[in-house]
């Protein structure tokens, strides 16, 4: 069995291993009774951007709850355990031809519930959306330790408040998913990956972006590189062998850039996209990564004011998905504080354009501000909700918002 | 507080024009698209006809005072009941609210008001090269806030998704007047989704007053099939071939025999009148993608059996076999003066079992059923024939209902797929859900709507609302732990 090292440093007081949604429950309950709150963890990819604890008393470790418990490929749709591993789940899809099309970070390590938890998405979110729309049903535990389950194992359902959906990004705050059930995709039969080659990182940011915005077949479309200099921008394509191979050949024919390397292989194309999804999400101890979002058609004035933004700052590196309006940039810790990143976001006024969340700092970077943002008047029917799902606190703190740190010594 | 001096009031708010109050003009309002008889009819308080965010805050700010209930209301095809007034409280009527406020082409997103109409959105945006996915056959009359509010569907949805994954941010009048802008998760986005929660919601957590839409490019070809089966089963076997064979179609829509009959005579759309079923599956994409799926699915079809295959040769043939489709349901009164409409899904594998179990209710109870559904996504449509002036043919068709709802949840179905619960299905979300699945769903409502005051008595069970939620929850809790309740 996997040991819980430290969250941030913080070794949790306890560790809990369920096996069964009765377990999640009963751990949750006694944890109502002594007030005592709860780190549900998954495979643990994605514990550093939120606001740090000094104290977890119990860490409940969600990877014991693994396996399908129900797939029937012709439905197109497959309930699976919260701690499976998501390469577990992706390989008993792609025996039958199917798939969920979503990017996963780390799916070696990551677990079902994990990923729906973060809400994450990558760039493949441009043509195929994100696994929220995929979420057909779940089993939960709330913080109040009541177990229900939501939605149902059918493509389409409106019987009832969308729990399943709003639990999509809630970061494990309402309640411990225990078991999900998933719509699934034919997997396509093909891939491929264009290159272009590097160019000025404003000037390129909007050459991909009117390219995705007239050729909807494309699949995903990144930029990355520096925030002052230059980037080079990958295209995927993917879905039946022919057509994908004429719109490689139609692009590079018809669209004036500086096309570059092609990736003409399924297997080495899934394999660069993979590995960006990797190096991003692992990052390294020093590094501040921050998602900053804005309509697509505001890309350009983002980085612009970005730029104005952070002019003295550097290095800063980039990678962007400009068709669905996300921009992560990096720097490294000492470069800017979280408390200067805030008050020059604000004196730039940047939340007129967009908004943004950090995704990855140190510890003690995150220990400088408030980590969350969250628009006054949204955040105070979200903590209503909570205080339904979760009326002692005991799920997650720290997560989701910038509630203050019980600080229990 | 006094009527009089609450219509006063609403007229000083809304503008002595915009507020209905006499019965006859209250009458329309009473109903919506639903069948009575399954959904009880009710005459609002009053009926407000507000222009601006602004105004329906001010409205639900005085009911709230008051504690009246308010529900709001789009076009009222809503068929669950849901923009019935149960209660008899004020009902907020959206479609002055009708602006498209910005369309923004680069990042294919639109802000409009709810009352907007559906069709005219996507017609606005067509010279664009876009369109707006979710496309309910009421889509000529209902809003874009009805269809936020019920998570509509339509064709288009097998392909596309159903309105949720359309809606990318929300401003809603929350149950205290209060106004709050939400957006659903996107890059950069920290916090709850609460887009996620507050569609599908039924008019229960909050009103929605400005809806950012994501619009879809227009795709660069289009081919609409016909295919004709000499039995239901073969149909069906077509369908399970083609989602087999990993195809997603933009739609796959089925019409029985009896449907054909209701619809070729009255819109002559070219089906087959000796059909057993038709499917109707419209294929999408970059030109060479879909020549090629289109070859495939006239390959499958035949391969099961269809009688025939036949392709719209030109956009107005498309429209032709699209128009039979959209207008079934007006066509059914060929038939019969009225039709109650179900809307249960299946898992696709047990569409053959399941449409076999609508025949038996329909011999058992001797009752017509036309079938004309979303058969991609496994979500029926029986319409059941009645008379309602015929004695008895009411009650029939409520057994009849029962009979179908309970075959279509033993075989791992839902209630809804795209027509929401309301009043109408209220009474069934117990043979769905378990004390604690509903116990939670009572607890969302109660945060975002703690006085009940936001279109009562529809979706939760008789039971489950408001201080109910809160006793059943600590009996809940009080039996897990062992401590019986005194
Ligand atoms: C002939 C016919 C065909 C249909 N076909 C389909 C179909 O193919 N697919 C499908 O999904 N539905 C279909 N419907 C059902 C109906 O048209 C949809 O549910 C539609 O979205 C309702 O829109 P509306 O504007 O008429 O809403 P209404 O009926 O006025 O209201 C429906 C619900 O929404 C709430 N509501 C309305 N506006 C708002 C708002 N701004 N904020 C909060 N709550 C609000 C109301 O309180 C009510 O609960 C059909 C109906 C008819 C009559």
């Amino acid at each position: 069995m996997k040991r819980v090292e430290s969250i941030d440093g913080v070794v949790p007081d306890r560790v809990a291993r369920p096996g069964s949604e009765t377990d999640v429950a009963d751990i949750v309950g006694e944890a109502n009774a002594a007030v005592e709150w709860i780190l549900p963890m998954g495979g643990s990819t994605a514990m550093s951007g939120l606001t740090p604890v000094d104290r977890i008393p119990v860490a409940m470790d969600l990877t014991g709850l693994s396996g399908i418990l129900e797939y029937q490929p012709a439905d197109l749709t497959v309930s699976v355990r919260a701690g499976t591993r998501w390469v577990d789940l992706e390989r008993a899809l792609r025996a039958e031809g199917q798939t969920i099309p979503v990017d996963v970070p780390m799916p070696a390590v990551a677990t079902v519930g994990g990923v729906v938890a973060t809400g994450y998405a990558g760039p493949r979110r441009l043509r195929d959306g994100t696994l929220k729309d995929l979420m057909l049903g779940m089993a939960y535990v709330r913080g109040d330790g009541l177990a229900a389950k939501a939605g149902g194992m059918v493509v389409k359902n409106v019987s009832g408040f969308e729990i399943p959906r709003l639990f999509h990004g809630s970061w494990g705050a309402l309640g411990v998913i225990t078991s999900v059930n998933l719509k699934v995709v034919p997997a396509h039969e093909y891939e491929m990956s264009l290159a272009i080659e590097p160019g000025d990182t404003i000037d390129l940011a909007e050459q991909v972006l009117r390219l995705t915005v007239a050729r909807s077949a494309i699949a995903a479309a990144v930029a990355d590189g520096s925030l002052t200099g230059e980037s080079a921008a990958m295209i995927r394509l993917s879905g039946r062998e022919g057509p994908t191979r004429e719109l490689a050949r139609e692009l590079q024919a018809n669209v004036a850039l500086p096309w570059s390397t092609v990736i003409d292989s399924p297997d080495a194309s899934a394999a660069w996209w993979q590995e960006r999804e990797d190096t991003l999400a692992a990052g390294e101890p020093d590094l501040v990564a921050i998602e900053i979002g804005c309509a697509p058609s505001q890309v350009q004035e983002l980085l612009i004011a970005v730029r104005q933004t952070l002019d003295g700052v550097e290095p800063v590196s980039i990678h962007m998905t400009p068709g669905v309006g996300s921009i992560r940039i990096a720097f490294s810790s000492g470069a800017l504080s979280l408390a200067s990143w805030l008050s020059l976001w604000d004196q730039y006024g940047l939340d007129r354009i967009g908004r943004f969340v950090i995704s990855q700092a140190p510890v003690a970077w995150r220990a400088d501000g408030s980590v969350w943002r969250i628009a006054p008047g949204a955040l105070s029917v979200m903590q209503s909700l909570k205080s339904t799902f979760d009326p002692k606190d005991v799920l997650n703190r720290g997560r989701l918002w910038n509630e203050p740190v019980v600080r229990s010594r | 507080m006094d009527r009089t001096q609450l219509i006063a009031d609403l007229e000083r708010i809304c503008g002595p024009t915009n507020v209905r109050s006499v019965p006859s003009d209250l009458l329309v309002y009473e109903y919506d698209g639903s069948v009575d008889g399954a959904v009880d009819t009710e005459r609002p308080l009053a009926v407000v006809l507000p222009d601006s965010t602004e105004q329906v805050s001010a409205v639900v700010k005085l009911a709230s005072h008051n504690g009246i209930p308010v529900v709001a209301r789009g076009a009222g095809t809503g068929l669950s009941g849901g923009a019935v007034a149960r209660g008899g409280g004020i009902i907020i009527a959206l479609t002055r609210m009708e602006r498209v406020l910005r369309v923004d082409p680069v990042s294919r997103t639109a802000l409009v008001e709810p009352g907007v109409i559906n069709l005219e959105l996507s017609q606005l945006v067509a010279g664009q090269g876009m369109f707006f996915a979710p496309d309910p056959s009421s889509q000529k009359a209902c809003t874009i806030g009805g269809n936020v509010a019920e998570n509509s569907g339509g064709p288009h949805c097998l392909k596309y998704g159903v309105t949720t994954n359309h809606i990318l941010g929300l401003e809603v009048v929350l149950h205290d007047g209060d106004v709050v802008w939400i957006d659903a998760h996107g890059p950069g986005a920290a916090g709850l989704d609460l887009v996620a929660i507050l569609v599908g919601s039924e008019g229960m957590l909050g009103i929605a007053t400005k809806v950012l839409v994501r619009l879809m490019p227009s795709p660069d070809s289009v081919h609409v099939h016909l295919a004709a089966f000499g039995s239901m089963d073969d149909a069906a076997a077509a369908v399970t071939s083609i989602i087999g064979a990993g195809i997603l179609p933009a739609s796959l829509e089925m019409m029985d025999h009896l449907t054909i009959e209701a619809v070729e005579p009255a819109y002559h759309a070219g089906y087959p009148m000796d059909a057993a079923a038709v499917l109707l599956v419209e294929v999408d994409g970059t030109r060479q993608e879909v020549a090629e799926t289109s070859d495939r699915i006239a390959a499958l079809c035949r391969e099961v059996g269809a009688t025939s295959f036949r392709s719209a040769a030109s956009p107005a043939e498309q429209e032709l076999l699209w128009k039979g489709r959209k207008m079934a349901l007006a066509a059914m009164g060929r038939l019969a003066p009225n039709y109650y409409l179900h809307d249960t899904v299946v898992p696709r594998t047990k569409l053959t079992e399941t449409l076999q179990s609508v025949n038996d209710i329909s011999r058992d109870f001797g009752l017509p059923i036309a079938n004309v559904f979303h058969a991609g996504d496994g979500n029926l449509h029986p319409l059941m024939l009645f008379d309602r002036r015929r004695d008895g043919d009411v009650e029939k068709v409520l057994e009849a209902s029962h009979a179908l709802i309970h075959a279509c949840i033993e075989v791992g179905g839902a209630l809804s797929g795209e027509h929401g619960i309301g009043s109408e299905k209220r009474g069934y979300m117990e043979l769905v859900f378990t004390r604690d699945d509903l116990v939670a769903m009572a607890g969302v409502k109660d945060a975002f709507d703690p006085r009940g005051l936001l279109n009562p008595e529809k979706v939760l069970p008789k039971g489950y609302v408001c201080g109910e939620v809160r006793a059943l929850h600590n009996q809940a809790m009080a039996q897990k732990h062992g401590i019986h309740p005194m």
